[in-house]
């Protein structure tokens, strides 16, 4: 724990003095004297509708940020996020790379420092790093440019995720209204809740036909998704696939903690008794979502945007359907368990030999300053923009600030009073009072995706495990594919009970001897 | 009696029968679940309701069809692209063929093409080097990506060379004795000879450009010079959760992604091919065994 603060210290030390030498944000913003050439490899929506003449390369946005930059921005590929691995893959094998491009994974980031594509950014950090930006990463504290940093040097711009994404239960509410149940917390009145409502069959889809708990293959340790038993788990204090480092700072892996077996089992039983769907192997996207919407399913666990998507359309089928947040299941101490979210996951790096890197610093400074003006909101007054259209912009939340947003929205419903949020917020502030004073259906989805889920994130109990998230090592390179594979399996065959619970310290042999050991080792070694 | 006759053999070759529906089944049931998907309602789609029923029949998918620019420039693309390839891979083919039809005697150095040729039917060099191949070309991104790469297509050749030597060289031998070089010889003998396997190439040549999807995927840079069917890959393939990095990706996907007006994508896009099939099918099972037998 100790060594933990020291690190922590030292980091906000560092940003500290980084911050001092930033008090002139000028250089962030300046225009350039002559007009700079700069090629993008990019992400976008497929179906993007612009006005006729305007598209992702030619539109107002862009013009906006060549005028105040001086700059000339082309693109050398724009590709939608189903094909971001393929295109990066290719532009790093063949060795040429647009002049900035977008990464969306650490593996292919790793790969562009090894072959020495990406330029060194470490020296351009102080002079062109804008306040605000900087302020965004001291805030985040040690871990949030750790991805970023290859021997102590700054090798691409991260972005920051945020937090208090983690899964919670959402239950038909209206379905524990009309068998005149509670409203559960611990894990065993979850799972009574689930077997009423197989058994009492609230939605008359039939006798039998009624599914306890919504699950999809991936049943845990995926953050920031639905379909998971992450709560179970968490009611157990298991986190699987998540590597947790204890109070004296060693390392462990989560699947292999007896406490994750005592959970398997216990699922393991659930799925017999026939309380988790039986067929949550195969469930995935539109399948899984469809035992939502049909009314064959009236718990599942998800984060807090589950009213957005895929939640949104449940109204449409059942105008009765009231889906409700809860948090729980808790565990025997009454907390609920999560663990935290990577900080980044996407990240934007420099070609080796481009004349100008700091010229990224410049658009994303410019760019986070100014997507709020009113100008910027009436480019395309009739058609909503998506915020990809910005040819560099990443998401820079704070690990809190789904919460915070939420508290503030709340205060400003309960005194009636939108002044203090932003433009953004007003809007959903106004929706919102669609739904409370007219109950119009049709703002049920801005209410309950930005007041309702969130306010469960910003509840009290609510404990956070000491994960963290090692950069690839060469074992794992190497020899994670065959591990997870395996992972995958015990999970999955335990839980049908295919495999007894009995193998499952074969497992933890099995996985630390075809190279867990080592992978554990090395990724201990980035936390001393 | 032709009656009682069809009822005997039907009893008799039962089980043939069966596999036969079985295997039309698994192949047209998913067309029809993709046409009531796209005559339903959003919300009955997307709670799994349609099977081969619409559920709440709407043509809304295919009115906001018409007004998605991007689905008609990828239509439109698609449409070129078969034409440029019907074009040049068509006459890249009967060139080809022809000159590798004739005997070593009448042109050296035949047997050394042919095996060259048959070479790049078993092996290739891989995505990567094919890749920076064609960007080196300084054709990315560009519609002759799609076409030229894939013009020579050694199975087509073969095909039509083995048909052109079906075809009695004393024909041939007539011809030059009247006065035709090989260019006349060519367009005025062999091709109109040639029809059947000429349309069995065609219909190769526009399934192939119409239906492939990845190389437009990886050569194309920007989604308006997609073709059709990499459009179509773009929204039907399942996104891995996990490549998706936060909500707001997310979102932006929902507003393009809807089971409905994929479906009616998917449906428009099966249309041309569908109109050309039946004006190729007859030629096209003659067309493939003629070449296969000489004299």
């Amino acid at each position: 724990m100790k060594k933990v603060l020291c690190l922590l210290l030292s980091a906000l030390m560092v940003f500290g003095t980084m911050s001092a030498a930033f008090a002139d944000d000028e250089k962030a913003f300046a225009p350039y004297e002559e007009t700079v050439k700069v090629s993008i490899g990019h992400e976008t929506v497929v179906s993007l509708e612009l006005p006729d003449g305007h598209d992702q390369e030619n539109n107002k946005y862009n013009d906006f940020l060549e005028k105040a930059l001086n700059i000339d921005i082309t693109y050398d590929w724009l590709v939608d996020l189903g094909s971001m691995n393929e295109k990066v893959n290719l532009a790093i094998a063949s060795g040429e790379i647009p002049d900035v491009m977008y990464v969306n994974n650490q593996a292919q980031l790793k790969q562009l420092v090894d072959n020495e594509l990406i330029e060194d950014l470490t020296d351009y950090m102080e002079p062109y790093l804008s306040d605000a930006l900087n302020d965004r990463f001291a805030r985040y504290g040690a871990h949030g440019m750790d991805s970023v940093m290859f021997d102590g040097r700054v090798m691409a711009l991260p972005n920051l995720n945020g937090g208090y994404e983690f899964s919670f239960m959402w239950v038909r509410r209206d379905w524990v209204e009309k068998l005149g149940a509670e409203m559960p917390t611990s894990l065993e009145e979850v799972v009574d809740l689930a077997r009423l409502f197989m058994e009492k069959d609230p939605n008359g889809n039939g006798e039998g036909r009624t599914i306890g708990i919504a699950v999809n293959s991936h049943v845990a340790g995926l953050y920031n998704n639905l379909g998971n038993l992450d709560p179970i788990f968490g009611a157990f204090k298991s986190f699987p696939r998540q590597w947790l480092r204890a109070e004296d700072g060693t390392i462990s892996y989560g699947t292999l903690a007896p406490e994750t077996k005592e959970a398997l089992g216990y699922i393991a039983d659930l799925y017999k008794e026939g309380i988790i769907d039986q067929e949550f192997a195969v469930r995935t996207g539109d399948d899984f979502n469809s035992l939502l919407l049909s009314g064959r399913c009236g718990i599942f666990f998800g984060p807090w945007w589950m009213p957005d998507w895929p939640l949104n359309s449940a109204l449409a089928n059942n105008p009765e359907a009231d889906w409700a947040p809860v948090l729980a299941p808790l565990d025997d101490e009454g907390v609920f368990n999560v663990y935290r979210q990577r900080a980044n996951n996407q990240w934007i790096v420099v070609r080796k030999g481009y004349e100008h890197p700091e010229i990224i610093f410049k658009l994303l400074s410019y760019t986070l300053a100014h997507q709020a003006d009113d100008e910027v909101a009436n480019f395309y007054p009739d058609t909503s923009v998506l915020w990809t259209i910005w040819p560099v912009i990443m998401t820079y939340r704070d690990e809190d600030t789904i919460p915070a947003e939420y508290r503030q929205l709340q205060a400003a419903l309960d005194s009636r009073d939108p002044s203090g949020l932003n433009k953004e917020q007003q809007n959903i502030y106004n929706q919102c009072l669609v739904w409370l004073d007219e109950k119009d259906p049709a703002a049920w989805q801005v209410y309950t995706c930005r007041v309702v889920g969130p306010e469960v994130t910003a509840r009290d109990g609510i404990v956070a495990v000491d994960n963290v998230y090692p950069l690839l090592t060469e074992s794992m390179e190497l020899k994670w594919a065959g591990l997870e594979k395996l992972e995958n399996e015990m999970i999955l065959k335990t839980i049908m009970g295919e495999m007894s619970i009995d193998e499952f310290d074969g497992f933890v042999e099995k996985w630390l001897a075809q190279g867990g050991e080592e992978i554990t080792a090395e990724a201990a070694a980035q936390f001393k | 009696m032709k009656k009682n006759g069809f009822l005997k053999a039907l009893k008799a070759n039962w089980w043939i029968v069966l596999v036969l529906t079985a295997l039309t089944l698994l192949c047209i049931l998913p067309i029809i679940h993709t046409v009531a998907l796209s005559f339903s309602d959003q919300a009955r789609a997307a709670a799994g309701e349609v099977f081969f029923i619409p559920k709440g029949f709407s043509v809304n998918s295919y009115a906001k069809l018409l007004k998605e620019s991007t689905f008609l420039t990828a239509f439109w693309i698609s449409i070129r692209r078969v034409l440029l390839a019907l074009l040049i891979s068509g006459g890249v083919t009967i060139l080809a063929a022809y000159a590798l039809s004739k005997s070593p005697q009448v042109f050296p150095g035949r047997d050394v093409y042919l095996w060259i040729l048959v070479f790049t039917m078993l092996f290739n060099a891989g995505t990567i080097p094919w890749y920076m191949a064609i960007r080196r070309a300084g054709i990315m991104d560009t519609i002759w990506a799609l076409v030229l790469p894939c013009a020579v297509n050694a199975y087509n050749i073969i095909l039509m060379m083995n048909f052109f030597r079906g075809i009695p060289t004393a024909l041939e031998e007539a011809a030059r004795v009247d006065g035709a070089g090989p260019w006349r010889t060519l367009f005025q003998i062999y091709i109109p000879l040639s029809k059947p396997s000429i349309a069995t190439i065609a219909l190769f040549i526009v399934v192939y450009h119409w239906n492939n999807f990845y190389d437009g995927l990886v050569l194309m840079s920007r989604p308006s010079h997609y073709p059709l069917q990499t459009y179509i890959y773009q929204l039907t393939v399942t996104i891995d959760v996990r490549t998706i990095t936060n909500i707001d990706t997310l979102k932006e996907l929902l507003k393009v992604s809807g089971l409905t007006l994929n479906a009616s994508k998917l449906v428009v896009s099966m249309v041309p091919i569908l109109l050309v099939y039946p004006f190729l099918q007859r030629y096209f099972v003659t067309g493939l065994t003629l070449g296969a037998v000489k004299e």
